[in-house]
């Protein structure tokens, strides 16, 4: 009689595989479907979104709008807004991000530090990579080595995401944070306007209006600067932890590839 | 899950490349549960191709309300049941056997690695299909018997029963082949 764990077992263990006739061939329809998807669903956006000064006004107005949104909230009886706090994070000129994110699915946190130059050109590590992002002058390059060997490695594709969406208009903004990570819309209120954390820094909770998601930022009073950022959802158990630090200004050969890559 | 939150906004703003990753995150594991219930390669190859062709069309209005894989392979299994309601299960099956069979180039490399998988992929070819699906949802897609329980509208002891019940066959089926 065979156990039914073996049967369990083989179940688990079927594994089959694509072909590569099929990725062609399913990818060619996909990419399709996607690009049909976007002449039927918005003929109207399309057209107006051509106008590179509508383009620009579009965007301004979406990050106008919640950060007004935001700002009402904070404005209410209180000194300091959100939007005081997005606007002077955008004028710093470099900083440091430490990320820690997990789930449920992870045994630990995941570990992502991030450096921003004055030029907005980042330098991450995650695992054992080390990832060059270049956003300036609108470029988009993002390359990544191998810490010890320093030869050419894949980056994994969750840097990829948070550089590419983060700073693909040359540009780290808090406000793109918190509407990127947590959330496929950004619908975002302010449940907690400002709560005095400490006599030194205030902090704001932001929560989606749908979705039992929630984010809670801090920032000093005096600098205005947020100093740490966290996001909860409940339903995965997903948690991010962001550590915000503008203490140390790395020179231009920390944020330089070809340099990392002459290192003995 | 945080991953796929983020691919899930890429593509949603239409971009090619998020859902190329996507297709290659899942790709073998929705090929699986799809041959795991249908039985036969093309139409697993075509389950899944459908799978994703739909996703990419209503991407951009997509709402991610639990986990990506879950949906997926949600779609599968809805795609696999169709598809099984508007065929002969039996024929396919047979389909499936000689369609394994042929592939193999060395007879007996294939022997000694593909007779478990083949026995087994007729065996499940034999079991009804709520009870094939109950086994491959839960043991190959991870899903809990109260996930399969609300897709299917059912109560979690029927998926339970079914679960029992079709490995219970499935052992049958599978001793009764070693006897052959």
């Amino acid at each position: 009689m065979k156990p039914a764990e073996n049967i369990k077992k083989l179940v688990k263990n079927l594994n089959d595989q694509t072909s590569a006739e099929m990725d062609e061939r399913v990818l060619g329809d996909v990419i399709h479907a996607l690009e049909e998807s976007e002449t039927t669903i918005a003929p109207k956006r399309r057209i107006i979104m051509k106008s590179p000064i509508i383009k620009f006004a579009a965007a301004a107005a979406i990050i106008i709008a919640v950060l007004i949104g935001i700002g009402h909230f904070g404005k209410n009886g209180s000194s300091i807004a959100l939007a005081d706090i997005a606007e002077r994070f955008e004028s710093v000129p470099f900083f440091n991000l430490t990320i820690y994110v997990g789930d449920e699915t992870s045994a630990e946190a995941k570990k992502v530090d991030i450096w921003k130059s004055e030029d907005s050109r980042i330098r991450a590590h995650e695992d054992n990579n080390v990832i060059y992002a270049d956003f300036s002058n609108g470029k988009n390059n993002i390359v990544a080595f191998d810490r010890m060997t320093k030869e050419p490695a894949n980056t994994m594709r969750f840097i990829n995401a948070i550089l590419e969406d983060l700073c693909s208009d040359g540009r780290f903004s808090l406000n793109t944070i918190i509407n990127k990570i947590p959330s496929e819309d950004g619908i975002t209120s302010v449940v907690t306007a400002e709560t005095a954390a400490s006599k030194e820094t205030i902090m704001f909770k932001i929560k989606h209006k749908e979705t039992p998601e929630w984010i809670s930022i801090w920032a000093l009073r005096d600098s205005k600067l947020p100093v740490r950022m966290c996001f909860h959802d409940p339903r995965y158990k997903a948690y991010g932890d962001f550590f915000f630090d503008y203490s140390e200004k790395k020179d231009d050969a920390f944020f330089e590839p070809n340099a990392f890559k002459s290192q003995k | 899950m945080l991953e796929d939150k983020l691919l899930v906004i890429k593509c949603r703003r239409g971009n090619k490349e998020a859902m190329c990753r996507i297709y290659g995150k899942y790709k073998n594991y929705l090929l699986t549960l799809a041959k795991g219930l249908i039985g036969e390669q093309t139409t697993a190859e075509d389950i899944v191709h459908d799978v994703f062709v739909n996703f990419a069309r209503s991407a951009r209005q997509f709402q991610l309300t639990g986990s990506l894989k879950g949906y997926l392979a949600t779609c599968v299994s809805n795609l696999a049941r169709d598809r099984i309601r508007s065929r002969t299960r039996q024929a396919e099956a047979l389909e499936s056997v000689e369609s394994i069979r042929s592939s193999s180039d060395n007879p007996e490399q294939y022997a000694i690695k593909t007779e478990q998988i083949v026995k087994l992929r007729c065996s499940l070819s034999q079991l009804p299909y709520e009870q094939c699906e109950a086994i491959i949802l839960h043991l190959k897609g991870g899903m809990k018997f109260r996930e399969i329980a609300r897709l299917r509208d059912v109560s979690v002891s029927t998926i339970h029963g079914r679960y029992r019940y079709g490995l219970d066959k499935l052992r049958l089926l599978l001793n009764s082949e070693v006897q052959k």
